[in-house]
């Protein structure tokens, strides 16, 4: 029944996107007007168009200012759309898009380090770099999801870990250079404040050469999408084709980028809200993305400057962007019923039961002689360095060893949260990907907490622990209710920790551009850092956890019995809603309090609890356990190398610990089909 | 042991499409039920309806003439084990470790399992002959092993009436023959009652005490084996070009499509 209406709705020519676009042609007719409007009334338009009167400052700010703002806004409106809609149809996927695929973040850190460390007469590389940057992410995200047959949520999860580690990385070059901290903000924050028309001139060509040659290739680009074996049986050159367009579209983004700075998700919402309005021949999808997606990002502009008034701007257009967007994936989502790719059940059928205690035996060993190396042993500028208690440095070397105590244990406790927050997720979710950095709620924390810090000014931790805690239950919440009806729940949780992910990016941006003082420390506790704990604050983590722990552990039982399913559980006379909140709720708590200690960045609550099951703890209890050793184990190691790697440079833990992970991810892409 | 009365069942959604309408049945206990039909007839459906998988849009439904929604979900469980058509398949469990989740209303979440519990689980695996799978992960299993373990579970969990649905979908005859003729057995001895949707009507016909026949979400016919194994009644159930003969020597008749 409903397929066939489902096709016959299709057949017709959709209405809907030129509504669409026709209403946004509207909306910015009316922008334009209202911005021309001093200037019609005196029959001025013309001229402070093409000559402006140079001693009219009306006339001068108008010229150089905002009519250069409203080009600019069109121009990467259109490009970053028509890229959306070229990369989603090259990759068959609908939440492919520049920003989620790490194009973006992949151009701004290729650009971050340009600037730090490039002399001034490379200048001329910049754009190849920018252009290099992104490619290379794609290519990384591109390579992880490829060996699983592109599934969706393995693209979508590559790309999130993917960008999440270039952002960081971004963050940390900025970390150690503050004095171009604010600018690289402003313009990270995708600011289209224009003082010239240098900048659109620039992008001008660049826009356009792209655009004219994705629309050349949108016939062949039609192939595509009947599948790489119809379409190369067709007479198309597959893998030539595809490079070709993925290059064109990071250039127009690498482009768009270079002047602007990050302006999300144009690209994935204005291509897939008109392909779920029933666009679906690419070179109509094309044509139609270029005008929806400059008139939308010329409306929002509007906006935007709206709330800047006279102080500057206080909303960067780009941030502003992705608070309007991220809630609309959600949207597009729940609309588009998009399937996941195969979802392997037998995936560890043929592994063999065997008997974990040796294993565990060795995780503890390495902990306890990896915590004494960690605390007596450092390097510092000529090698290594033993902390003795008979050390020269007399009673210092006492300090040194509380305050690297401190460190120390704040990570492994960190570690052993995250891993036991996972190891829950992950099994009541029934999902092997879930864990609180990807499904949104260290980001739902780390936000609640920036908002409480730098908008209403608490300082308290304590306080601050509470309203984290608050903001990631609200998060889980959130996440059940959406996912309650559908039963391909990864999908909604992954998009959900995408959305809240990047609200956050463009929350902190904000915070970030206004405030001066807490800045640093701000940036330093998002890369997760353990350099602002100390002991009380690591002894309360570590008492919540230990008896979260328990009472998991205690739980093993109705734990296990969740991975057999709702309807099954609930036979079986487990009141399985109930229960399930009560866990997710001991989830969020846990990782909570980990990111008030380490930031909302590491992926040890992903990591862990996936790599003790390929190790083979398959019953919760022991699963709970094995976790719970891998995340300090490894929380351990990061913390160690963070404080060492650079000395007397500090690094923050979390990006470590988080690079671990991504390694591993990379890895584990490798290595497995 | 299950009463329905006028019950209805519809679908979610902005357009609910009645599935069920105006049932009313009784399942007699101790004995063997089968609920047949065409595809998309709503056997499915019924029979989430009793096990509280799905809630009627009208009608009573009462378990031992107490309404069903008024058992506690721990109580239900002792009284009603269900088996569904696809039941998730943990990825990480032995056969041994799935099974004894069939003890899990009787102990709960902390109750330590007694001697009595393992040798409930011992009995339900070597009846179902799965024990040769016991420290196997049920992933690795075949279909019908599966089903067999699944089986086992509900036998296991020592409830008094087993919904099953399609519970030898994935066997072959022989397995078939035996699992229906294990179940049928059960019934006898230790007067299970037993509800099950089936597909093939030859088994339907050799081990149902009881059958309900539905067609488009309404009643069609029910009544014992005796009375199903008849040309007309099958035509009219299935809507297809369907007879029977007798078989030799027996009173019993066997079904063939024109």
């Amino acid at each position: 029944m409903s397929p066939t209406a489902h096709l016959n709705m299709k057949r017709v020519f959709p209405r809907t996107p030129t509504i669409l676009l026709g209403v946004l042609g509207l909306c910015c007719t009316g922008v334009l007007i209202a911005d021309f409007w001093p200037f019609l009334q005196r029959g001025l338009a013309g001229q402070v168009i093409l000559s402006p009167d140079e001693t009219d400052f009306d006339q001068i700010l108008f010229h150089y200012s905002t009519l250069p703002r409203l080009a600019m806004a069109f121009l990467c409106g259109a490009g970053l759309a028509l890229a959306g809609a070229a990369i989603q149809t090259v990759l068959r996927n609908p939440l492919a898009s520049p920003t989620t695929l790490g194009v973006g973040a992949g151009v701004e850190f290729a650009l971050t380090i340009f600037i730090l460390i490039a002399p001034a007469s490379f200048a001329m590389f910049q754009e190849a770099f920018a252009l290099a940057g992104g490619m290379i992410a794609l290519g990384a995200v591109y390579l992880i999801a490829a060996k699983r047959g592109n599934a969706t949520l393995w693209l979508i999860l590559a790309g999130m870990i993917v960008n999440l580690l270039l952002q960081s990385g971004t963050q940390v070059l900025l970390l150690f250079n503050e004095q171009y901290l604010q600018s690289v903000f402003m313009w990270g924050a995708g600011d289209l404040a224009q003082n010239g028309w240098d900048a659109t001139l620039f992008i001008l060509p660049r826009v356009a050469i792209g655009m004219i040659a994705v629309l050349a290739l949108s016939r062949p680009l039609d192939l595509l999408a009947l599948g790489d074996d119809t379409a190369s049986s067709l007479g198309a050159k597959v893998t030539i084709l595809r490079l070709l367009i993925l290059g064109f579209a990071v250039f127009i983004t690498a482009s768009v980028i270079s002047a602007a700075g990050m302006i999300g998700f144009v690209g994935l919402a204005v291509p897939a809200a008109l392909r779920i309005a029933g666009l679906t021949r690419s070179r109509d999808l094309m044509i139609y993305s270029v005008f929806t997606g400059g008139f939308a990002l010329l409306f929002i502009d509007f906006m935007v400057r709206q709330f800047n008034g006279l102080g500057g701007d206080i909303l960067p257009t780009g941030a502003a962007t992705a608070l309007f967007g991220a809630p609309f994936i959600i949207l597009i989502l729940r609309k588009a019923r998009i399937m996941p790719g195969q979802q392997s059940d037998d995936q560890h059928s043929d592994q063999q039961i065997i008997s974990k205690t040796g294993l565990s035996i060795l995780l503890t060993v390495t902990l306890i002689v990896g915590v004494v190396f960690s605390l007596f042993t450092s390097l510092d500028g000529n090698g290594f360095a033993v902390l003795g208690w008979t050390s020269p440095w007399g009673d210092s070397s006492f300090d040194i060893l509380t305050g690297r105590a401190e460190r120390t244990f704040a990570a492994m406790i960190c570690g052993a949260a995250l891993a036991v927050s996972g190891t829950l997720i992950q099994r009541v979710g029934r999902n092997p990907l879930a864990s609180p950095e990807i499904t949104g709620v260290s980001s739902a924390t780390a936000l609640a907490i920036i908002i409480a810090l730098a908008i209403f000014g608490v300082g308290q931790r304590a306080d601050l622990m509470l309203i984290g805690a608050f903001g990631g239950i609200i998060s889980l919440i959130v996440l059940l209710a959406l996912c309650r009806k559908f039963t391909h729940a990864p999908h909604y949780m992954l998009l959900n920790g995408l959305a809240l992910t990047a609200i956050l990016g463009a929350i902190v941006r904000i915070v970030l551009t206004r405030s001066g003082t807490q800045t640093s420390m701000l940036l330093s506790w998002l890369a997760g850092t353990t350099y602002f704990t100390n002991m009380d604050e690591v002894m309360i983590v570590a008492g919540v956890t230990g008896v979260l722990l328990i009472v998991a552990i205690a739980l093993r039982r109705p734990l296990e019995l969740a991975s057999l399913g709702t309807d099954q559980s609930v036979s079986l006379g487990l009141g399985i809603s109930t229960f399930q909140f009560a866990m997710m709720l001991v989830a969020a708590i846990l990782a909570a309090a980990a990111t008030l200690l380490v930031g909302p960045l590491s992926f040890v609550g992903l990591m862990a609890p996936h790599l003790a099951r390929v190790a083979g703890y398959r019953l919760a209890g022991g699963h709970l356990l094995g976790s719970v050793l891998i995340g300090v184990n490894v929380m351990m190691v990061a913390e160690w190398l963070a404080r060492n790697m650079l000395y007397p440079q500090q690094l923050p833990t979390g990006l470590i610990a988080a690079l671990i992970g991504t390694s591993y991810f990379l890895i584990l892409a490798a290595r497995k089909r | 042991m299950f009463d329905l009365k006028d019950v209805t069942f519809k679908s979610d959604g902005k357009h609910p499409k009645t599935l069920l309408d105006d049932i009313t049945v009784s399942f007699p206990t101790g004995a063997f039920s089968a609920i047949v039909g065409h595809n998309g007839s709503g056997k499915s459906t019924l029979l989430k309806l009793l096990a509280r998988k799905n809630k009627p849009a009208s009608g009573d439904i009462t378990l031992d003439r107490a309404a069903l929604a008024g058992h506690g979900t721990r109580d239900f469980a002792r009284k009603v084990a269900y088996l569904p058509q696809n039941p998730v398949v943990p990825p990480h469990l032995s056969v041994r470790e799935l099974v004894a989740f069939g003890r899990y209303p009787w102990r709960g979440a902390f109750g330590r399992y007694r001697t009595e519990d393992h040798a409930m689980i011992d009995r339900a695996m070597e009846m179902t002959h799965v024990t040769e799978f016991s420290d196997r992960l049920v992933a690795s299993l075949s279909g019908g092993e599966r089903q067999r373990v699944w089986l086992s579970m509900l036998l296991a969990q020592d409830a008094p009436v087993l919904l099953l649905d399609e519970p030898t979908s994935a066997l072959d005859v022989g397995h078939q023959r035996d699992i229906l003729h294990l179940i049928a057995t059960l019934k006898d001895d230790i007067g299970l009652t037993v509800i099950a949707v089936l597909h093939d009507i030859d088994m339907v016909g050799r081990f149902a005490d009881h059958i309900l026949a539905l067609r488009g979400g309404r009643t069609c016919w029910q009544g014992d084996a005796q009375n199903f194994m008849r040309g007309d009644i099958l035509r009219d159930i299935f809507q297809t070009e369907i007879d029977v003969i007798a078989v030799p020597g027996s009173t019993r008749f066997v079904s063939y499509v024109a």
